[in-house]
């Protein structure tokens, strides 16, 4: 079942990446990656517990997160080896990426529930509000960082290998919380992390003015 | 009315209060590690689980000293390398955090390398594109030594040495093989600051921290029922010495 709802997603969004130019069609193109991306996780953790080198509870907080990250971020390389325009919003892209992936292990979850009396619409609500959260904002990230780096035009991969590990560590964090007593935090966390990116991004449109005059101020001070 | 003068008088305050706070910060790492070993070697019973407080303490001062950076990080011209220092302690900082929590909140030990190593060696990532930043900007003309100016690499023989003791620690020597290439090739891109006064603080933190980190790993094979407990104090300080030494420095450039 859920290899036909994976085929049958990324289809028809093939022929639409196909009709779709520019910017559009990288952003179709790193979301469709997303749900890609999910599929080889999965099969990924699935030999892991299968060839018992973790247990299901410890994969979720060891090697899941690596695996999901690297898999997830893996096409945000091809900003750095081919596009040589640095005002691309690589961002996007990460989140796009993520969020494919976060949508498309959302399906697997409701097939799991599928036999279920209850309405599984809460327990997908909660998805949303949390782990697809989580998913963007990781390669969300790693892009954004990739957009700053990209700037320097030095020290490229040390800062990006630093940007991945901070996505794992992170993702690691929420399913350690999300998995104890303490879930309230990791229902929270993707929350307050979503908001403060939102915040990041609109500053970043709009340099305050105050920015301007400490500055102004700090050539006073020298 | 709010005046031009006004606004920059602010600009400056706001400014000067966030220097004070990471030298505020970095006394009260001077004043915790006085009161950490002072328990740790006299014969009192401490008043607090010190494993759990030092954890606590050591996370506040990462997430502290890390979000006065970033502050700074939008005031300097140097922003994108302050931003890498910051983005170095929040790394590290959740790396601690990820740990504690496990410990904390499951009754499962963590094992070691884990996805708290990540973290930890994430942080000297950072430093690495953030002192090359610095390092660039501070000396325009960087001399090569020839070997001698290689000297950090020595410290690869620390997890080359335990590598040879505990042959069947795989994982565990690869990882901590990683984190000396990585705290060695920090120490080699910070040469040329070695020489400048106004970095001095800076790179004290530098090396508490690796300090700290090395005397970890050699205690984590050869004394793990210690844990950390010999260099709990000093991440602290680390953490803001790097801050205090950073923005204190970096006000002069800008």
């Amino acid at each position: 079942m859920g290899e036909a709802i994976f085929i049958g997603t990324l289809i028809p969004l093939i022929f639409l990446i196909i009709l779709l130019k520019g910017e559009n069609r990288l952003l179709m193109v790193f979301f469709t990656w997303g749900l890609l991306a999910f599929a080889i996780s999965l099969s990924v953790n699935n030999f892991l517990v299968g060839n018992s080198f973790v247990t299901i509870k410890e994969l979720s907080v060891s090697w899941a997160p690596v695996i999901e990250e690297l898999t997830k971020a893996l096409p945000l390389l091809y900003f750095l080896f081919t596009s040589k325009d640095r005002r691309i919003p690589i961002v996007y892209y990460g989140i796009a990426a993520g969020v494919g992936f976060a949508i498309q292990e959302n399906y697997i979850y409701i097939l799991q529930h599928l036999g279920e009396d209850q309405s599984p619409i809460l327990f997908i609500l909660s998805r949303c509000f949390t782990s697809c959260l989580i998913h963007g904002i990781t390669t969300g990230m790693i892009g954004y960082g990739l957009m700053l780096v990209r700037k320097l035009r030095e020290m490229v991969w040390p800062m990006l290998f630093g940007l991945y590990t901070l996505a794992v560590t992170i993702h690691a964090l929420y399913n350690l919380y999300i998995t104890t007593h303490y879930q309230y935090i990791g229902m929270i966390m993707p929350l307050v992390l979503y908001l403060l990116g939102y915040a990041v991004l609109k500053i970043n449109d709009e340099p305050e003015k105050e920015l301007v005059l400490v500055r102004t101020e700090m050539e006073k001070i020298n | 009315m709010v005046t031009t003068d006004l606004t920059l008088a602010l600009g400056r305050r706001k400014l000067n209060d966030k220097i004070l706070y990471s030298k505020l910060a970095f006394r009260l790492s001077i004043i915790w590690a006085i009161f950490y070993y002072g328990i740790l070697v006299l014969p009192i019973s401490p008043p607090l689980p010190m494993c759990t407080t030092a954890n606590i303490v050591h996370i506040g001062f990462g997430l502290g000293c890390g979000s006065l950076l970033l502050y700074f990080a939008r005031v300097s011209k140097m922003g994108y390398a302050i931003l890498g220092i910051a983005f170095a302690q929040f790394s590290w900082t959740l790396g601690k955090l990820f740990w504690f929590s496990t410990i904390a909140l499951t009754d499962r030990t963590l094992p070691y390398p884990s996805v708290a190593e990540l973290g930890f060696l994430g942080a000297y990532f950072f430093l690495i594109g953030a002192i090359s930043i610095i390092s660039k900007n501070a000396v325009e003309d960087q001399k090569n030594n020839g070997l001698s100016s290689f000297w950090p690499f020595v410290l690869l023989v620390i997890p080359i040495l335990l590598a040879i003791k505990n042959t069947d620690l795989i994982l565990v020597n690869i990882s901590n093989f990683i984190l000396t290439l990585a705290i060695a090739f920090t120490l080699w891109r910070a040469r040329p600051l070695f020489s400048i006064a106004r970095y001095n603080h800076f790179l004290f933190g530098v090396l508490a921290l690796v300090f700290a980190d090395l005397v970890f790993m050699v205690g984590v094979i050869y004394f793990p029922d210690l844990c950390t407990k010999p260099v709990d104090a000093i991440y602290a300080l680390a953490h803001s010495l790097t801050a205090y030494g950073l923005m204190k420095g970096g006000i002069k450039v800008g």
